[in-house]
Order: C-alpha cells, then sequence, then structure tokens
C-alpha cells in the first residue's frame, strides 16, 4: 500500500510529524509498536535544561546556541533556531486545539518542575494541571505549601517531598505540610488503595461525586495553602479536567506530581496526540511492527512488518522515529551498537568499555546516550556511507544528543518531528506542482491536435 | 494433552514492570476484580511456574482482546501467556454451555435444516430464562440466528458459474457464513468477479478454531487446524492463487495461531492465506478496480480488536475511502465488549456489555445508516445493544456494484 508519507514510531516524535504531515493533507501512516518513552515521561517538554556547567539554564534557546558551539552535529544543529522556535509554538498551537494546553512560564524561557521525590528540574513546557515554577530568583511567592497523599496510595510518599523540598534554597522561608487525607471507601469503589496503582486509583476518583468528596476532605486536613501538591491519580483521559475541577471546589491551587511509570501525563499526551492524527485521518497501525527495509539506489523502496508480511509498504517519504535503545531503535550488541530496522550508519567508533562510565549513576552523561543515526543537514541518514535520498531520522534515534544531561528530549523530538514535516511538505508541493504543469500541457497538446 | 502448554514461552521476562498493558484493558478499567494484564500476565506467570497452587481464578475474566500486546512496548505476549495458563490449568473444565458456544460448525451442522424452528426458539423468553438458568448462557444478548440455507449448498446450487476465470481463489467461509449469516460469503463472490477473479470453496473445511481455542478445547482446535491446514495445501498445490477469509479473528487464528499455540506447521502456506482487506488492496493498486457507483451512505467504522493486533485496520478503511459517496465516520478504538462467545457467557454479561457502553454511546451520537465492521462477534454485540445494523466492509462494496 501506497502512502505519502510514512513513519515508524508512535512516540512523541512519530506523532509530531505524523500530525504535522496529515495537516497538510498528506496520506501519513504510523506504524507503531507499543506505547512510547511518554508512558514514562513526566508529561512536561524539556527544551535545554541544563548548561555546560550544570546549572538550570533560564533561556533554553541561548542554551542551545552555546551548546551547537562546542557541537554544531547536535540535531539542534540541523534544525536551526529559527525552526526550533517555530517547531515550539506550532506544538504549544496543536496542544491549545487537543484541549491540553502547553505553556512556558513566559515566551522564551524556562521554568522548574516539581519532581515526586521533591526536586526541581528545569524544563521549557509544562500542561496546565502543573504549576509554572520560576528559575530566576530564590522566591516561590509561596507561604503555605502542602504536599498530600490519598492514604494507601504507595506509589508517592509525601513526607520524602516534603522533606526534600525543604532542603531547597527556592523553599527557604516557606512553610511545607505534608498531610494524608483518607477517603471512605465508597469513593474508591470498596477497594483498599494500597492495592492500586495509579491507573487504577484514576478509574475510582473519576466522578464528580469522588472529586467532591476529595475537595472537602482536602479543605479539612489542610487548612490554609497557596499551593496543594497531589501525585497524579484523577483520571487518565480527563486529568486536567479534574484537576480543574477539584480546585474549584477546594478553592486551592492544584499542581499534578507525575509519579511512578505508567505516567498518567505522559500517557494523556499520548492518547490525545493519537487521537488527533486520526481524526485527521491519519492511518495508524498499533500493535504491527516494522521489520525490514530494503534500501536500494539509494532510496528505501519498501518496508515490511510483522503482521503484514503480504504486502509491502511503500512512501514517497519514510521518517525513522523508532527511538534509542529502550525503544528498541538502537540495539546494542557484545560489539557494536546499531539502527535495528535499516542498520544505518552510526556515530560509534569507541570500543565496549567506552561506552558507559565507570559509576552509571555519578551525573556525568554516559557515551552510550549519544551514540545514534548520523544524519546531514536535512536529517537524511546514511548507510554504509551513501545518503539515503527518502529516509529522515527524528527524535531519540538520533546520535549526537545527549537528552538526559541536556534536559532536551522533548524538544529534540518535537523540533525534529516538525522539521522533517515541513520539509516533506515542501517536496511533496513540488511533486504536485510539476505533476499539474505535467497534466495541463499535456492537455494543452490535446488542444493543438 | 496434546498441545505442549509448558514453558514454551518465556517472553514474560521481557516485561519491564512498566503497568502501560494495565492502562489500556478495557477488562481491568471496568471490573475491578480483574488484576489487569501485567499481574495475570507476566507477573503472575513467574508464580504459576511454581505449581498450579499459584493459579488465580480472576484469569476466567480476561477476553483476549490483546489490547495489552498492542500497547506493551517490550513486546509481551500478555493475552497468549494467560489463554495458556487457563488452559493449562485444567481449572476451566468447559461446561455444556462452552461446548455449545464453542464448537460453532457443529451446531451450524444442527440448526441450518431446522433453522427457522431454532431461531425462533431462541428468542422465546421462556427458552431463554431456561438456557440462562440451565446451561448459564445470559438470556439478554441476541443469540445468533441460522440461515435455513447453508452458504456451502447456496454455493453448489445458486452462485453464478465461476469456471470461466481466468483467476481462481479459494475462499475459507468459516461457520458464521455458513451457517448463520451467508451475505458476506455471497457479496464477496460478487466482488471478486466483478474484479474478474473466480472464486472455489475448499472440499471441507472445520471451524477455523478462535472459540475452541477461548472455551479451552484445545486438542478439537488442534485437530480442526490441521484439516484446514491439510485442505489449504491441497487447494494452493491446485490452480488457485491463494485462500481468502473475510473473518478476521478466522484470519488472526490461521496466521498465527495455528502455529504458536496450536503447533500445525502452516509457515509455508501463511503468505498466501489473505485477510480479504490486503487481498482487496494489493488487486487496486494494480488497477484491478471493479467499477463503482456511489453508495450514498453514512457509515460508522468500529475497529476490532484482533486486526488493530496485527495492524490491519488501515487496508479496510483504504477500501471503504474508494466507494464514492460514502460517509465515513471513525468510532474511537475501542473495545465492543463481546470477544468472540465472552459476552453470551452469564458471569460476564455486564462486564461485556460496560466495555461496550462507551462505542454504543457513540454510535448513537453519530447516527449513522449502518455501522461497518470486518468482524462476526463485534457484529452480534453491535446489534444486540444499539438499534442499528451493522454491515462487512465487503457489503458496502457489493453495493457499489
Ligand atoms: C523514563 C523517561 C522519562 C522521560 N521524561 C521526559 C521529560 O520529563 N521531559 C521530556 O521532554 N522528555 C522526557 N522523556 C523523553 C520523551 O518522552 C521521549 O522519549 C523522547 O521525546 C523521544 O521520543 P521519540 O518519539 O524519539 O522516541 P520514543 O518515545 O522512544 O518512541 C519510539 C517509538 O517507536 C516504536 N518503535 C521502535 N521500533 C519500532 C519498529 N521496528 N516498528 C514500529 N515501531 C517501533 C517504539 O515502540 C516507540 O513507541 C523521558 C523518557 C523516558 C524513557
Ligand atoms: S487480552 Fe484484553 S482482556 Fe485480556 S488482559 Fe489483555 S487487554 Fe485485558
Ligand atoms: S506493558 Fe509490557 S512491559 Fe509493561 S508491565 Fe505490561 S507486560 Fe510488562
Amino acid at each position: 500500500m501506497k502512502f505519502d508519507s510514512l513513519i515508524i514510531g508512535g512516540g512523541l516524535a512519530g506523532l509530531v510529524c505524523g500530525i504535522r504531515c496529515a495537516q497538510a493533507g498528506l496520506k501519513t501512516g504510523i506504524i507503531s509498536r507499543g506505547e512510547s518513552g511518554l508512558a514514562f515521561s513526566s508529561g512536561t517538554i524539556d527544551l535545554m535544561g541544563t548548561g555546560q556547567n550544570r546549572e538550570s539554564l533560564i533561556d533554553p534557546f541561548k542554551g542551545i546556541e552555546w551548546m551547537l558551539l562546542k557541537n554544531p552535529e547536535h540535531p539542534y544543529g540541523k534544525v536551526g533556531l529559527d525552526n526550533i522556535h517555530q517547531a515550539m509554538s506550532w506544538f504549544q498551537t496543536l496542544s491549545r486545539e487537543i484541549e491540553l494546553p502547553y505553556a512556558p512560564i513566559a515566551e522564551g524561557k524556562n521554568q522548574h518542575r516539581i519532581t515526586a521525590l521533591g526536586a526541581l528540574r528545569p524544563t521549557y513546557l509544562s500542561p496546565a494541571s502543573m504549576v509554572h515554577m520560576p528559575i530566576e530568583g530564590k522566591q516561590t511567592g509561596f507561604h503555605r505549601v502542602a504536599v498530600v497523599n490519598i492514604e494507601g496510595f504507595r506509589d508517592f510518599q509525601p513526607e520524602l517531598a516534603r522533606h526534600n523540598l525543604r532542603c531547597l534554597a527556592e523553599f527557604q522561608g516557606v512553610e511545607v505540610v505534608s498531610a494524608t487525607i483518607k477517603l471512605p471507601s465508597e469513593a474508591l469503589g470498596n477497594r483498599d488503595p494500597g492495592t492500586m496503582r495509579s491507573v487504577e486509583l484514576s478509574r475510582q476518583l473519576d466522578s464528580d461525586r469522588a472529586i467532591s468528596i476529595l475537595a472537602e476532605k482536602l479543605k479539612a486536613a489542610i487548612g490554609h495553602a497557596d499551593l496543594v501538591l497531589l501525585p497524579s491519580v484523577l483520571s487518565l483521559s480527563n486529568g486536567s479536567e479534574r484537576l480543574a475541577q477539584l480546585s474549584e471546589l477546594s478553592g486551592y491551587k492544584i499542581s499534578e506530581l507525575a509519579t511512578l511509570p505508567p505516567s498518567l501525563p505522559g500517557l494523556r499526551l499520548s492518547e490525545r496526540l493519537q487521537q488527533r492524527f486520526h481524526r485527521l485521518g491519519g492511518l495508524m497501525m498499533s500493535g504491527d511492527k516494522a521489520d525490514k527495509g530494503i534500501i536500494e539506489q539509494g532510496k528505501v523502496q519498501s518496508i515490511s512488518t510483522h503482521g503484514n508480511n503480504q504486502m509491502a509498504l511503500i512512501a514517497d517519504h519514510i521518517i525513522l522515529a523508532s527511538g534509542s535503545f529502550m525503544s528498541g531503535g538502537l540495539v546494542a550488541d557484545r560489539n557494536r551498537i546499531r539502527e535495528s530496522i535499516f542498520g544505518l550508519d552510526v556515530n560509534t567508533d569507541s570500543d565496549r568499555p567506552q561506552w558507559a562510565n565507570q559509576k552509571f549513576l555519578n551525573g556525568k552523561a554516559h557515551a552510550f546516550t549519544g551514540f545514534g543515526v548520523v544524519v546531514d543537514q536535512y536529517m537524511r541518514p546514511r548507510k554504509d556511507n551513501e545518503t539515503v535520498e527518502n529516509l529522515y531520522c527524528i527524535g531519540s534515534v538520533l546520535g549526537h544528543a545527549q537528552p538526559v544531561e541536556e534536559g532536551s528530549a522533548g524538544g529534540i523530538a518535537i523540533s525534529t518531528g516538525w522539521a522533517a514535516a515541513e520539509r516533506i511538505i515542501q517536496k511533496a508541493a513540488i511533486q504536485q506542482k510539476t505533476a499539474v504543469q505535467k497534466t495541463s500541457s499535456q492537455e494543452e497538446i490535446h488542444h493543438v491536435r | 494433552m496434546s498441545v505442549n502448554l509448558a514453558l514454551l514461552d518465556t517472553s514474560f521476562d521481557m516485561c519491564i514492570k512498566c503497568t502501560v498493558c494495565t492502562t489500556k484493558c478495557p477488562v481491568a478499567e471496568v471490573q475491578p476484580d480483574y488484576p489487569g494484564p501485567k499481574q495475570s500476565g507476566p507477573d503472575g506467570e513467574r508464580w504459576r511456574i511454581k505449581g498450579e497452587g499459584f493459579y488465580d481464578e480472576s484469569l476466567k475474566y480476561c477476553t483476549n482482546c490483546k489490547r495489552c500486546e498492542v500497547a506493551c512496548p517490550s513486546g509481551v505476549e500478555i493475552g497468549s501467556i494467560i489463554q495458556k495458563a487457563k488452559v493449562r490449568s485444567g481449572r476451566h473444565k468447559p461446561k455444556i454451555r462452552d461446548y455449545i458456544l464453542s464448537h460453532t460448525d457443529l451446531m451450524g451442522a444442527v440448526a441450518t435444516p431446522v433453522a427457522p424452528v431454532v431461531n425462533m426458539v431462541t428468542k422465546v423468553k421462556p427458552v431463554r430464562k431456561l438456557m440462562d438458568k440451565v446451561l448459564d448462557i445470559d438470556e439478554r444478548p441476541a443469540l445468533p440466528t441460522y440461515s435455513w440455507q447453508t452458504f456451502r449448498q447456496w454455493f453448489k446450487k445458486d452462485a453464478p458459474d465461476q469456471t470461466g476465470f481466468k483467476r481462481q481463489i479459494t475462499f475459507y467461509h468459516g461457520c458464521y457464513i455458513n451457517s448463520n449469516d451467508t451475505t458476506v460469503g455471497k457479496d464477496l463472490v460478487k466482488v471478486l468477479n466483478a474484479m474478474n477473479i473466480g472464486v472455489q470453496l475448499l472440499k471441507k473445511e472445520k471451524c477455523c478454531g478462535v472459540p475452541l481455542i477461548a472455551n479451552g478445547f484445545m486438542d478439537k482446535a488442534q485437530s480442526n487446524a490441521k484439516l484446514n491446514t491439510e485442505q489449504f495445501r491441497e487447494a494452493l498445490e491446485g490452480d488457485s492463487e491463494c485462500v481468502i477469509s473475510t473473518s478476521s479473528s478466522c484470519s488472526m487464528t490461521i496466521r498465527d495461531e495455528y502455529h504458536k499455540l496450536l503447533e500445525v506447521d502452516n509457515r509455508e502456506l501463511v503468505d498466501r492465506i489473505f485477510f480479504f482487506n490486503t487481498f482487496l488492496v494489493k488487486e487496486f493498486e494494480q488497477g484491478n478496480l471493479p467499477e463503482m457507483k456511489p453508495v450514498k451512505i453514512k457509515i460508522a467504522y468500529h475497529s476490532p480488536c484482533h486486526l488493530i493486533r496485527v495492524g490491519g485496520i488501515v487496508f479496510t478503511l483504504e477500501i471503504l475511502r474508494r466507494i464514492p459517496g460514502v460517509e465515513l465516520h471513525m468510532l474511537d478504538q475501542r473495545c465492543c465488549g463481546q470477544a468472540g462467545t465472552y459476552g453470551f457467557k452469564k458471569e460476564n454479561y455486564e462486564t461485556s456489555q460496560e466495555i461496550g457502553a462507551p462505542i454504543f454511546d457513540q454510535i448513537n451520537k453519530i447516527n449513522p445508516d449502518f455501522v461497518v465492521t470486518d468482524c462476526e462477534a463485534c457484529k452480534m454485540q453491535v446489534e444486540s445493544s444499539t438499534d442499528y445494523k451493522v454491515l462487512h466492509p465487503l457489503s458496502v462494496l457489493a453495493r457499489a456494484l
């Protein structure tokens, strides 16, 4: 079956690229094997959070400029600053269309998000269900902050979060309290919350009645507070709406904290983006897996999938968005790293002992997290040193980035996904123009005859 | 037991414990007594391999819809792990009820000669009450009705002559088309003939095995698989290009489960066994498109779980999009709750209805002329739970000819 553009991988990068292509009216397919990194992510979008000296960056765009001086091969270098700006504002518009608005604290400025362990991490865009905290200045503007859990829910420790928050310079002079509220068992479907993970709890709490009980309990337990931090357990699909409802009923400003996987804020974004892609007429092959791609004469000729080896899929433009090691886009064999579908060229020349640091968690980036596919200025990869004309690589399958250390994963996914789509849309328009010219000139010939 | 269900499969070790599967399980969403795919699948399996004592009754709630497998980032075949555990445990001693619901070809053979009587009787309230009491077949859902003439009988006596076509394919009709609703079979003949392709039937065929597997009759499923595979081989050695099935569950079973679950090696044949949609799209793309007139209908398309699992929805959409005049609405990709014979069983009826409720609501909102889906079980569920008639995609295409 033939597509205009065919994307392998339905993570943030693949979905962004797919939605942009479908918006432009291209016949677009996404082959997606299982949920993506979004299911584990905090649900906020990092752009460039950390500077060369491990400091939190206030201006991510400046940070990108500095970083590119040292590392021009970085995916951001291929996209270019102007395009990164455009991609991020396109994403914000999209987020409003899917009714899950994402915003920075101020245009072009990073903010802090609060983690479930009570640490602050720089990020660029966050959903309305999370509080925007400034990085500049050491004042949060809050006087009394309450960290609250629902009794029995085991994937969140409010005392730990409270303790850690208190230790932060930003929270000096802020009264941080913690509380655990007990819900009547009728609000929990007569079930013990100790047996539930965040999704299961969220199913029980996804009702007007449960929310109003929760609001009453909150008021009784914490008294005055100008910020309430709650683990993310309010509805998977309608979490933002439920949080707003709880805020209104209780009178508190409430912010959700992403807990251990599955992360509801991340899954929510994934769900809404998939829905958008469907509604734009996008063709989702979920549950299937791209097995192999045939590259001949410098072009991808066809893709075969696990579920449908009977019909090769072909497309004018193929986009590889298969992620990094965790998602299977890259595979580590004993002595080499490979890209799993096409066997594209990757940026690893070192031997295995150099792939990782001696200590796993000493805060320094490992070499392997920077491994990935090497691309040209249009994000086209090479196979055996020859450029593949109609293939584009986006997101974390790309090499030369250190997404964890930099705090840049989401931004790379969005900006490379958007930029590849724009390039494809342009090329498709040119193709169409020449096709139209051809047919109209043929018609002219008809007339003359 | 001759089917080896022992530790063939240690794919549960690939589980990274992320719980993503449980967020997508339609049963866990409405039935809090079901621990969900993570616990019932890979987690539970680690205990179950230690001994039978760790078997958990709640596995019975799983419908084998495979939504969990679609969501899993690590490729764990959760649904299959659960099905095998159920059978291995031997605790789900199939009841007479399960025998009746699962032996679809046998029941068809018994019922079709006296179809009007059976159809009438299974609609009579006291009879349904009795079936409910004695057999645990819930009295509420509409049971499949039987056709007075089987598809095979029609094909022999009344189908247009097929010998004049140079190209020939073999149609595996399955039980539902043969005994319950012959329409889709007739429509396939009509459509393929319009594309200059003749249709043959297998000399004989048995139920593909899907209801037998779901109800624990593994030996019977295996012997059916052997017979069907022999028949496929014979047909493909003859003048038939390929075998085509119009049921998404039959073709998933034949293509995937015969080899993996039932240990009937058909790997050299599967590339020539097609679900109708891939075959048609292939032909369309090669320019073999039947002449079509506009069909001015509004349809709502429901994606069957098993077709999602194999990534096949897009091919059906490609066909529907090529039919002029059709106004296509996509229903959200949720399970309808029927899952083969699951929704007929008394202990599952409520769960089944609750799972399907959002789909039924959406259908009512769209108010289409028809709901369209590729799966006969989904069709029964939607027709039983809404006021809308359900068509197979081929029947929409046949209307355009
Ligand atoms: C634990 C964790 C926390 C994170 N937190 C944040 C955060 O706070 N902020 C932030 O901005 N980002 C975060 N991220 C990163 C972010 O969620 C994305 O992972 C990142 O943006 C990369 O997206 P991607 O689309 O390139 O790849 P992925 O998200 O990895 O998606 C790749 C997809 O491709 C599929 N795939 C792979 N091979 C095939 C194949 N052969 N056929 C079909 N499909 C295939 C995979 O199954 C997967 O669904 C986090 C990631 C993780 C893992
Ligand atoms: S197969 Fe379906 S019902 Fe069974 S565990 Fe998986 S998602 Fe749930
Ligand atoms: S989704 Fe897959 S990896 Fe995650 S818990 Fe379920 S089975 Fe394990």
